[in-house]
């Protein structure tokens, strides 16, 4: 095998390895016996995940978190793909300054949004409801999923399109039958990113959540100010168990290695 | 006759929504701000079955840490979203000064009769105390035969390289950050300029400033400092689960506190008094106690031998003269950044 | 790749594309540019009570200041780097795999993300810290510790760690699309690897490093809890700033101020990077 490969293989193992190593820490640290987290663990124990899972202030938190992060992707999703296709296809005047706009809740630390938000869904009535809280995380992921987006489509053949258009399709079939396939992978990084950030956001949850609407981050961080136990370390582990569980159950139903991305 | 009867019984309808509407002031819930895990633990089994076996009213208690809870008063003064809350110290005076609370009088409060005045005067009666911790030093006793007998020798020792680069101590810019400046100046005979003098002099050997309880325990349990400036009750508490290497005590003179006042909320509904009643309690601050294993502020309070061993008595600690140095405070943490580079 | 050049009309007309912009538009004007006109009020509040721009004059004339402005700016850039270095090749190997090791491979890039960042952080503590695996595994082979907490690399080691999904999979969607039969042509017609990788296979992934230096730019000067925990004093960052001077100063106009200078900061940078589509693109 030539070098090169070999090379490039154990570059991709070490990095792997480094993407992996603080998880196995506190994967690890989680089955410990004693009463704060160390590594190495020491005794074995389950008595943390028996704590976590039985408690409602972790459980509740993590479907709420859940819920959240799936309805701001979707929404988010819904929202930026047609202006995604507008800003590259578009000729209109102001493209680039709206495009900047669209982007730069990326460019505002979340906690200035945060409170920002905070003042201001007060100011329109919108006082602990979970559509202030809905549309903050809305807003902080709109700009992955419309950079992901925009980085596939700007770079692809528009001829595809232009035919099916040319050979009598309606606008509507153009979309769905060439345009999304064509846009697919860069959606479901956007929409990978759009998940997994609402799901870890702390700022705008920790100002705009309700006894009700509690994410994991919020009664994590509660948490930690009293409390110093292996707690978080056990549900961590749980959070990383039900992804996974997620995305074997994806994989068995839908074919995932096919849905990612192209299908190949 | 009929005409009588028939504009008796249309008065009486009027009349009854309102009557109803009168008493409909009462909520079905109040709600109530809790740090999670064993500080809500203890809220659940402690304040709440006290409240509504008084009052029939539910108890909803919402999550999170003192500044949080500040914004979602300040942004919403006249329907706020908190009805009984309980912030540190510096934000209890925020919000007194900012007129987003109401005043505690023994009227409201009945126990409130039994509290200190160094629980409540500085905050001028806006937020009482409820548990507070006081900052002691923790140690390897393996490793320092001859800990600091004062705030000043530990300081001094550190500069000097005594304890070698293993010591730690909270961040000019953690929460109760100036508060520990002000304890340093009191040493040095209230000069500020003198404590971040030693503060500097002695970071050469600190490992980090720690910002957070838990990153402090993580550099205490995993070796990296032999002595650290830390909260009681959590020395305690490790200790006990199984670290007799490890030694905790007050130095030298005395110690600042670390608290949780309660206050109620403008706005909120009348019945949240009884919570704060509740609250100032012996009964209930003893299971208080008892559960957190840290100091509460009703002298009544009776606890077990072995709760009251864990600690501090309200005579250790003192709280700075808010009304002076309150307004220092950000200067310090500018100060702090600056400086400590 | 298109090598006619339109100027215009092969696009969407502007009420199409006003249609595609209107409802994203409309969501950030009320829910972003709303709290963003909260912040910018406060931020001209001075502590007199007056309106101006004492708390930018504030922020503006320190030199303190300026350094920490110009740090985060040089964090943002050298994350950006090393994640590019890092996760160029590592998207490419997801874009090329297939099967189980495609899995695994998006697995471990996603999985930084799965744990909450503060846990993360107390996971390199212990990794990295002077008693930690690292040190202890160098002392056993006999070298001298290192010091990787408490200072830029142990900032810089953790960020990159939690960064690098986003560098990775930008990379790996916009490679995706490519065809392999383009670069097959090219070696069937003489080009070395070398030279197919950078006439081929780079310009169509160059969108997508774009995205991902973007985004892990943002995101490096956007967020503090990795800095706060993993840092010290001197490793001092605008978002680090910002949160203290909310919660421990309470002082919101100050960090509005930060807030909104940031913000300036970094929408030029995201204004520039518009630029740097190809020539038929723009209007």
């Amino acid at each position: 095998m030539r070098v090169g490969a070999i090379a490039f293989r154990i570059f991709l193992t070490v990095l792997c390895v480094f993407l992996f190593a603080p998880i196995v820490i506190v994967v690890v640290a989680s089955f410990t016996a004693s009463d704060f987290i160390t590594f190495p663990p020491g005794h074995v124990s389950l008595r943390w995940f028996q704590k976590v899972l039985s408690d409602p202030e972790f459980i509740e938190p993590i479907w709420n978190s859940l819920r959240l992060a799936a309805t701001a992707t979707v929404l988010a999703s819904l929202l930026a793909v047609p202006a995604a296709l507008a800003i590259v296809r578009g000729s209109f005047p102001g493209r680039r300054a709206i495009e900047t706009f669209l982007l730069s809740p990326l460019s505002l630390p979340t906690i200035i949004l945060a409170v920002g938000l905070l003042f201001f869904s007060a100011k329109i009535g919108l006082t602990q409801s979970a559509i202030g809280l809905v549309a903050g995380h809305v807003v902080v992921t709109v700009p992955y999923v419309l950079r992901s987006v925009v980085a596939v489509y700007a770079r692809a053949n528009r001829e595809t399109e232009e035919a099916a258009a040319v050979l009598g399709a309606p606008a509507y079939r153009v979309l769905w039958h060439v345009t999304l396939p064509i846009i697919r992978p860069g959606l479901i990084a956007g929409a990978m990113f759009a998940f997994l950030i609402s799901f870890d956001e702390v700022a705008v949850a920790l100002l705009m959540t309700t006894s009700d609407t509690t994410t994991l981050p919020v009664s994590i961080l509660s948490y930690l100010v009293y409390n110093y136990d292996p707690s978080v370390a056990a549900i961590s582990t749980i959070q990383i168990a039900l992804v996974v569980v997620i995305l074997l159950l994806l994989e068995k139903l839908v074919g995932l290695k096919s849905v990612m991305f192209t299908a190949r | 006759m009929k005409r009588i009867v028939a504009s008796a019984t249309a008065l009486a309808m009027l009349a009854a929504p309102v009557g109803a509407w009168g008493q409909a002031k009462k909520p079905d819930k109040i709600v109530v701000a809790a740090y999670g895990g064993i500080w809500a633990d203890s809220v659940k089994k402690n304040f709440v079955p006290c409240f509504e076996k008084k009052t029939g009213v539910k108890v909803d208690v919402v999550t999170g840490e003192s500044a949080d809870w500040l914004a979602r008063i300040r942004a919403n003064p006249a329907n706020p979203p908190i009805d009984v809350v309980s912030l540190a110290e510096a934000d209890s005076l925020r919000a007194g000064q900012d007129g987003l609370l109401d005043k505690i009088t023994v009227e409201k409060v009945p126990n409130f009769a039994d509290i200190p005045a160094q629980f409540h005067k500085p905050w001028n009666d806006f937020s009482v105390v409820l548990n507070f911790g006081a900052l002691g030093i923790m140690y390897n006793k393996d490793v320092i035969k001859d800990p600091p007998a004062s705030w000043k020798e530990f300081i001094e020792n550190t500069a000097a390289g005594k304890y070698g680069k293993r010591v730690s101590m909270p961040a000019g810019t953690y929460t109760w950050g100036p508060e520990f400046l002000w304890m340093l100046s009191q040493q040095y005979g209230g000069s500020i300029d003198q404590a971040f003098a030693k503060v500097k002099a002695a970071s050469a050997n600190v490992v980090k400033f720690w910002s957070t309880p838990v990153e402090a325990l993580n550099l205490y349990g995993t070796k990296e400092v032999d002595i650290m400036a830390y909260w009681d009750g959590r020395a305690v508490n490790f200790i006990d689960k199984g670290n007799p290497w490890t030694g905790f005590y007050i130095p030298k003179p005395n110690t600042i506190a670390g608290s949780v006042l309660v206050s109620k909320v403008k706005n909120a509904p009348d019945v949240a008094w009884e919570y704060i009643n509740c609250a100032m309690s012996p009964e209930v601050q003893a299971g208080h106690s008892s559960s957190i294993l840290y100091s509460v502020s009703n002298p009544k309070v009776v606890v077990a031998d072995d709760v009251k061993a864990k600690l501090t008595p309200a005579s250790e600690v003192v709280f700075p003269p808010y009304a002076e140095v309150f307004p220092e405070f950000s200067k310090w943490i500018e100060r702090w950044n600056k400086e400590m580079r | 790749m298109s090598a006619k050049r339109r100027s215009d009309g092969a696009g969407l007309g502007s009420a199409k594309a006003l249609l595609g912009l209107a409802p994203v538009l409309i969501v950030l004007v009320i829910f972003f540019a709303g709290p963003l006109v909260v912040n910018v009020s406060e931020s001209l509040r001075q502590p007199n009570g007056a309106v101006g721009f004492g708390q930018y004059l504030r922020i503006l004339t320190d030199s303190y200041y300026l350094t920490v402005i110009g740090q985060t700016l040089v964090f943002g850039v050298v994350l950006t780097l090393v994640t590019a270095i890092l996760g160029y090749p590592f998207g490419y190997a997801i874009a090329r795999a297939r099967g189980s090791v495609k899995s695994i491979l998006i697995f471990a890039i996603v999985a930084p993300l799965l744990i909450n960042v503060v846990v993360r952080s107390f996971g390199w503590m212990v990794i990295l810290g002077g008693n930690g695996a690292l040190n202890a595994g160098l002392a056993a082979l006999g070298f001298s510790k290192l010091e990787l907490i408490y200072n830029w690399t142990g900032v810089s080691i953790a960020m990159v760690h939690v960064l690098l999904p986003f560098m990775a999979l930008s990379v790996a969607s916009t490679l995706e699309t490519l065809d392999l039969r383009l670069e097959e042509a090219a070696g069937v017609l003489g080009a070395s690897p070398l030279r197919t990788f950078w006439a081929i296979t780079f310009p169509l992934s160059l969108e997508g490093l774009v995205t991902g230096s973007i985004l892990v730019f943002c995101l490096s000067i956007g967020s503090f809890v990795t800095v706060l925990l993993l840092g010290k004093t001197s490793t001092m960052i605008l978002p680090l700033l910002i949160y203290q001077q909310l919660t421990v100063s309470s002082d919101w106009p100050f960090a509005a101020a930060m807030g909104v200078v940031l913000l300036v900061l970094v929408s030029m940078v995201l204004w520039s990077q518009s630029f740097l589509r190809p020539r038929w693109m723009r209007i």
